[in-house]
């Protein structure tokens, strides 16, 4: 009896020993990927303890957490400021806002090329609208400010109209408008692609088949190309859910001022304001940043289970 | 026979319809004056941008609205161009951009490749390390503090290293490996290949069309890079020239080392210089490359 | 996610952290030499296009035996840069940093406490100039955290003392106020004058959008207020001694409200807050504005006189830039209160004793009598020659085209208005000009017709934990009212002060009264 399970352990390990062996390419060609996300994305997730001390640079992390550990009075701090209460409002509002505008805009124009005929027209609208992706926020912030500028362009074509020169830069809701209208203009032409090729895989069968029907152009897309694109838009929708809480460092970064703080703050902008400007103790920062992860987690992991539960594929 | 997969369906069109009752109708009509309105609105800051960086000052003052060329000045272009640090800032972006990108196209590709092989030891394990990092970070200082400790600071590789594997276009990759048929790979095995000349010879020639769209993904993303270089570069001949180009917006142009300021020069005329300065070659590359950029995200997002 | 596979990247992840921790705990800066020269970082904003390498900081080197390694910060992100630096553990050894006024204590102290800077040596004999330096220091003991000085204070005007008062006034065209038939004898406008010179020049630039009667630097509007309000911060104190809100004061309201009506009379530039840094100088260089108000340091004077001469060699230089002297309503000169110093040089706190006692060695020559004529004239039979026992350059062309490094490390511990007089390079009618309006307002200060505002140094420097959190992001949204309020955006005082009471005024404004007490 002992001689079968000694045998059946030593031929377990030698099937692992030979699944090893079969694998060892492939494993030294995964080996950069760990070894670059461990030194890049894991060892920095340690820093995360820095949100459980009053962090003394000098002292290092261990230092800090053994000698000034304050355990989550950090996160006490924090949620006891009004201030930041007010900037994870704006979080939500603009990353959430940003997520539907951008979601419609993108299927709009997706729904608009897809009716279009003519090639040459198409390839060239996509070429142009799909361009501005591929700038970065500096020089689209370098755009935006020479034309919202009060005596830029678009102010120009106020007064010419009659009205007072209107402060788009400095005004709260004029800037958040302007945060979505950027956006648009920078992303939508790039978003409606994933739309525009899902569109462009329908059979046209079903097209044909509801022109028999008598279908309008409307009803052909609200029952045929909407349906159609729904797992894409789901699923990118739950990819985006996650990034709610990012809002868009990069632009807001680019655009804002201090006039507009209080109505287009970020987490990510306070949290860099805070730190390097405002001299900010690093376990607050770190803490607030700690309570954005942690957060965005929840939300990718209900939303996926949500979609799941709802009968489309998760991600997760 | 092999076919070739070079030529994949650009962007699929539906085949033209054959039902001779399509009319161009009146809602074509609004449609393509729609698009073309948006199409306007897009290309049109690019349009008075350069007007204006052609343009004197007292013409913008008057018409901010510059709809055509009034009158014609070099001086914001001159400025440019004798700016030192945009230079320097030119050079070090094509250095990221060719020895950055290749970097980067190396290890986002083997990781790829990696990852869509089947049942692997350690294969799941990798897999979800990865997508933890797509959800949680560290935070900046202690990444700010890595890299003080790699001691990268001040030295053109922190723009670099840390950019090794983008998860995005490496699950791009990935998707593409896996699109690719299964037979590919038993017959090469049978035909005697081991591990790398499976990979190199059969796999690789096949992802071309996917490594162009990956290594221009990188090749963007390394020529609008500057947040690192914010962080922690702070000799100037090392920064980047959207980096430079920043410091020029935020500050106006006025009081740059290196811009000479004259009654010629305003701040809007050399900003926008500035601003073609660094958009001009994309400006150029992008109607060429656009089908590469489409083709990858549709192949790799749909099917992944 | 399967679980055992979790359960392997948490075990990996909760593994390997404490043997990285342990082995990040921030090293002692361990002296290093090069050859026998001791390795030093300095890191200074003024370093701006210098990183050594020419004959005076070789000469510097091989004096002390030095090696000296020289960054520079630019304007733009001095904070980011030295807060990251800081935080990341990676600071250089000397450097500079600028602690507002406001943010001062808080800063301060928490880099003392947190051990991050090193306190000077307590027995500084060994450095006479330094010394001296110091007893000159306006408020000097504020800046003793427990009997200890943290750093050396950078002199401004070190040698007229009794300057408590900083250069932010104006410069106006002369002749345009000539022309237009409002030119004060001596530049000296009264409230009523003023107003009519805005007026005129405001006429005569009617037809320019691009031109206005006023512009002012951009961190200074509204210049206007300062001839109502009491402090240039946050706080100032009731006839009663208690501390409370300049913003809120009814000075301060009286003084917003004639910026509101300057600017709604158009004299002010229209988009003067959308400016970025500079452009308002450059403006009033390209001849658009009539009046300028702007930080008169002697660069910035200079500057804006050079460039003139060189721009518009057909106008007046001294009738383009005159230094208007405005009285306000109560019929005094308005100017806001200063110290003698600006930043600070710091040490950080890891080096060694001897590696701090060598720069502070090399600061205090560069403040003596030999250290100030090298870094001022260079060196002796090269560059310049004794006659009479005064220097005098060989060739003034020539020089001014060398980098002297150390003018620039001089830079560690003085602005160099002390030396300006003994300066070959400096323009010497910028300079008296400049000189005999300091004369003026301080003849004008002793004659009780010059009031000079500024947040008292008690409040300035107090610490306090709901201060320290606030009062800067209550400064900077203070001001984005203001301007919000002068352009229109809010339309009644109602409205800004609601504004304003978003921020907790009222509990910062307790603590410091009972801290004061």
């Amino acid at each position: 009896m002992d001689r079968i399970l000694i045998a059946k352990k030593q031929s377990r390990f030698h099937d692992f020993k030979k699944k090893i062996n079969r694998s060892k390419f492939l494993i030294f060609m995964g080996l950069p990927a760990v070894i670059f996300y461990f030194i890049f994305c894991y060892i920095p997730m340690y820093g995360v303890l820095m949100a459980f001390t009053h962090y003394y640079p000098k002292r290092g992390i261990l230092g800090s957490l053994t000698t000034s550990f304050v355990g989550f009075n950090n996160f006490k701090t924090i949620f006891n400021d009004p201030y930041f209460w007010q900037v994870l409002g704006n979080t939500v509002f603009i990353g959430l806002g940003k997520i539907i505008i951008s979601f419609v805009a993108s299927l709009l124009i997706a729904l608009l090329l897809n009716e279009i005929r003519m090639r040459v027209f198409k390839k060239s609208v996509q070429i142009i609208v799909t361009f501005p992706h591929f700038l970065s926020w500096v020089v689209v912030a370098g755009f935006v400010n020479l034309f919202f500028v009060t005596d830029g362009a678009i102010n120009s074509i106020v007064v010419f109209f009659g009205g007072q020169p209107i402060d788009f830069l400095r005004n709260g809701p004029f800037f958040i408008t302007l945060l979505f209208g950027s956006d648009i203009w920078k992303e939508a032409g790039w978003g409606s692609i994933i739309y525009l090729a899902t569109m462009a895989g329908i059979s046209p069968e079903l097209y044909e088949a509801a022109d028999i029907d008598g279908a309008t152009r409307l009803q052909k897309i609200w029952h045929i190309t909407l349906p159609a694109i729904k797992p894409t838009a789901i699923l990118l929708l739950i990819l985006s859910v996650g990034g709610i809480l990012s809002a868009g460092f990069d632009q807001i970064f680019n655009l804002y001022n201090p006039l507009v703080y209080s109505v287009s703050d970020i987490l990510d902008t306070y949290i860099y304001r805070s730190q390097f400007n405002d001299n900010v103790n690093a376990g607050i920062t770190t803490a607030i940043g700690l309570f954005k992860s942690v957060v965005s987690f929840i939300l990718v992991l209900t939303v996926d289970r949500i979609a799941k539960l709802s009968g489309e594929r998760g991600i997760i | 026979m092999k076919r070739s997969r070079f030529e994949l369906p650009y962007l699929p069109l539906r085949p033209s319809r054959k039902s001779a009752n399509h009319r161009f109708g009146r809602l074509d009509v609004v449609l393509f004056i729609v698009l073309l309105i948006y199409g306007i609105l897009i290309i049109f800051p690019f349009y008075n941008a350069f007007l204006i960086s052609i343009s004197p000052e007292h013409v913008y003052n008057e018409t901010p609205l510059l709809l055509w060329p009034k009158e014609l000045t070099f001086a914001s272009y001159s400025s440019v161009f004798a700016n030192k640090n945009l230079w320097s800032g030119f050079r070090i972006t094509m250095i990221l951009l060719t020895v950055g990108t290749i970097y980067q196209m190396f290890f986002t590709i083997i990781t790829g490749y990696a990852l869509s092989r089947s049942k692997w030891f350690g294969k799941n394990f990798l897999m979800n390390m990865i997508l933890v990092t797509m959800f949680f970070g560290g935070g900046l200082i202690p990444y700010y503090y890595l890299i003080t400790n790699l001691n990268l600071h001040d030295k053109i590789w922190v723009m670099i290293i840390p950019g090794a594997i983008d998860t995005f276009n490496m699950l791009l990759m990935r998707n593409y490996f896996q699109s690719l048929p299964k037979e590919l790979e038993e017959s090469a095995r049978i035909d005697g290949a081991n591990d790398i000349q499976i990979f190199v010879k059969v796999y690789l020639p096949l992802a071309l069309p996917m490594i162009a769209t990956v290594g221009l993904f990188f090749a963007v993303g390394n020529w609008n890079s500057w947040y690192n270089a914010m962080l922690f570069v702070k000799t100037p001949s090392l920064w980047p020239l959207q980096f430079v180009l920043r410091n020029l917006i935020i500050t106006g142009a006025s009081n740059i080392e290196g811009t000479i300021t004259s009654p010629d020069t305003y701040s809007q005329g050399l900003v926008m210089a500035s601003i073609f300065f660094t958009i001009v070659p994309m400006m150029c590359f992008y109607p060429f490359l656009q089908r590469f950029f489409v083709k990858g995200i549709v192949v790799g997002a749909i099917k992944g | 996610m399967k679980k055992n596979h979790f359960l392997t990247l948490l075990s990996l992840v909760t593994l390997v952290i404490p043997l990285f921790l342990s082995s990040c705990d921030p090293s002692d800066k361990r002296d290093e030499y090069d050859g026998d020269k001791l390795i030093v970082s300095l890191r200074n904003l003024y370093f701006d296009s210098y990183s050594g390498g020419d004959n005076y900081t070789d000469f510097i080197e091989d004096k002390f035996k030095l090696k000296l390694n020289l960054s520079n910060y630019s304007w733009a992100d001095w904070t980011t840069q030295v807060n990251g630096a800081i935080n990341g553990n990676n600071v250089e050894d000397v450097f500079h940093f600028n602690l507002d006024s406001y943010n001062f204590a808080s800063t301060y102290e928490y880099w003392a406490q947190g051990e991050v800077i090193k306190a000077l040596p307590s027995d500084l004999s060994n450095w006479p100039n330094i010394v001296s330096l110091l007893e000159n220091t306006s408020n000097i003991d504020a800046l003793k955290i427990d009997g200890k000085l943290y750093g050396i204070p950078i002199a401004k005007n070190i040698d007229r003392p009794e300057t408590t008062f900083a250069p932010f006034t104006y410069v106006y065209r002369r002749d345009w106020a000539k022309n237009l038939n409002v030119y004060q004898e001596g530049d000296v406008y009264t409230w009523q004058q003023f107003n009519a010179l805005l007026h005129a020049l405001n006429l005569h630039f009617k037809n320019d959008a691009s031109s206005a009667a006023i512009g002012d630097v951009e961190w200074g509007f509204p210049s206007i207020t300062n001839f109502y309000k009491d402090s240039p911060h946050c706080f100032t104190k009731d006839d009663e001694g208690k501390v409370i809100s300049n913003f809120h004061s009814s000075k301060y309201i009286e003084g917003l409200n004639k910026a509101k009506e300057f600017v709604g009379n158009q004299h002010y530039y229209q988009n003067q807050y959308s400016s970025k840094d500079g452009e308002m100088n450059k403006r009033y260089a390209a001849q658009k504005l009539g009046v300028l108000y702007e930080n008169l340091s002697y660069s910035n004077y200079n500057k804006l006189r050079t460039d003139y001469i060189r721009n518009y060699p057909n106008v007046d230089v001294d009738e383009a830039t005159a230094i208007l002297k405005v009285k306000g309503p109560d019929g005094k000169f308005a100017l806001e209160g200063a110290e003698n110093w600006f930043s600070m040089t710091f040490f950080d706190a890891d080096i060694s004793d001897l590696k701090q006692a060598k720069v502070l060695d090399l600061i205090n020559w560069l403040l003596g009598e030999e250290g100030t004529q090298f870094a001022m004239y260079g060196i002796e039979g090269y560059d310049y020659d004794l006659i009479n026992d005064e220097p005098v350059l060989k060739d003034k062309d020539e020089y001014k085209t060398k980098m002297n490094g150390a003018k620039y490390l001089r830079y560690m511990a003085t602005l160099g208005y002390d030396t300006l007089h003994y300066d070959p390079l400096v323009n010497i009618d910028s300079l008296n000009l400049l000189n005999n309006w300091t004369d003026e307002m301080s003849n004008a200060l002793e004659a009780n017709e010059l009031r000079i505002f500024e947040e008292e140094s008690q409040i300035r420097w107090l610490s306090s934990p709901l201060k320290n959190q606030h009062s800067g992001r209550m400064l900077s949204n203070a001001n984005a009212y203001v301007t919000q309020y002068a352009f229109n955006s809010l339309t009644s005082i109602d409205a800004y002060v609601a504004k304003l009471n978003i921020d907790p005024w009222e509990s910062v404004l307790n603590e410091i009264n009972g801290a004061l007490k």
